[in-house]
């Protein structure tokens, strides 16, 4: 191939992925939920929120902090876990979901977050 | 049963309702757990499945002392429990439970089918909990209600990954055949995730031993 030709092909082709990049939603990249959970206040209790998550087959990981109020679920990746799955799960463990957010980072690094606060 | 211990106050204070297991009724969606609790005048054993959060079914036995002329009760039993309504707030928790059961009922008059109802109210934080539990059994000819009021305090937040440590006050009111006593006690709750283990002593100094586990 020209390499005059090679060089354009290969100019559009990264502009073409760096414009798709751009546009693709945040949630699309996220991986983890953070959930922020009324109610949580029972170590003993909030094992069900630990077994209701880890049953899902897109759960990597999961971790609850009574402190923070707070469900931190990071999932597989390529797999998803949606929003009113996650809020179902909450509600059938018995608690009430206020908010949740995608985000990239992982339990680790939300848990690493939450200690240093 | 005689009132001589600074804690009886609690006990005055429960009088007016409910019974020893302060585990939670109904657990969450597809929870197992068992409860076995042994005090001087009550041995009593529970194993509840909870389909939801909302409601539970459960087997048990129990054995309690009686004051009366019917003797000490035996009872094996099947309940079925509701979560009448829960308050999940920012930081905090309230509970109502109800349930009702039946089984078969030894005393002093011989066997026959008993039943049961009771009730528990409790609010929990973190660092402070509450619990009021009333169940009363009942047969032809004779009945047997227990009522306890519970206060607990955690000297620091618990946390899901680390042990929990409670100080619980215990008033235990107990009545039947028309006479009716009351003591109180006081016991180290630990739990993790998994486990549940009260240990301590009622007001006469005899233990008080209440395990429950998530099975």
């Amino acid at each position: 191939m020209n390499p005059t030709i090679r060089s354009i092909l290969t100019s559009t082709i990264l502009c073409c992925c760096a414009a798709l990049f751009s546009i693709l939603p945040a949630s699309a990249l996220a991986n983890s939920l953070r959930i922020e959970v009324n109610g949580l206040v029972c170590s003993f209790c909030a094992d069900g929120i630990l077994n209701a998550f880890e049953k899902q087959p897109a759960v990597e990981d999961v971790f609850v902090s009574l402190k923070d109020r707070l469900v931190a679920v990071q999932l597989k990746d390529g797999q998803a876990l949606s929003d009113e799955t996650a809020r179902q799960l909450l509600i059938d463990a018995g608690y009430t979901v206020v908010g949740m957010q995608r985000t990239e980072a992982t339990v680790a690094e939300i848990k690493a977050e939450l200690s240093r606060d | 049963m005689t009132l001589r211990f600074p804690l009886a106050a609690l006990a005055i204070l429960a009088a007016a309702f409910a019974t020893a297991p302060q585990a939670r009724p109904v657990s969450y969606a597809d929870g197992h757990i068992l409860l076995i609790e042994r005090q001087n005048d009550l041995e009593l054993w529970r194993y509840t499945y909870s389909p939801s959060f909302r409601w539970s079914l459960s087997a048990g036995g129990l054995n309690a002392d009686a004051l009366g002329a019917t003797g000490s009760l035996e009872v094996d039993y099947l309940r079925t429990a509701r979560l009448l309504k829960r308050w999940n707030f920012h930081a905090a928790q309230a509970n109502a439970f109800g349930w009702v059961g039946l089984g078969r009922a030894r005393t002093a008059n011989g066997v026959e089918t008993g039943r049961h109802a009771g009730i528990q109210l409790d609010y929990e934080t973190t660092r402070v909990y509450t619990s009021l539990v009333s169940e009363l059994h009942e047969g032809d000819g004779w009945s047997h209600r227990f009522d306890t009021l519970s206060l607990g305090w955690a000297p620091y937040p618990h946390e899901v990954d680390r042990l929990a440590t409670w100080v619980v006050l215990k008033g235990m009111s107990t009545s039947n055949d028309g006479q009716s006593g009351l003591k109180a006690g006081a016991v180290l709750r630990l739990f993790t995730t998994s486990w549940w283990l009260e240990l301590g002593a009622d007001q006469d100094g005899q233990p008080i031993v209440n395990l429950m586990m998530n099975l």
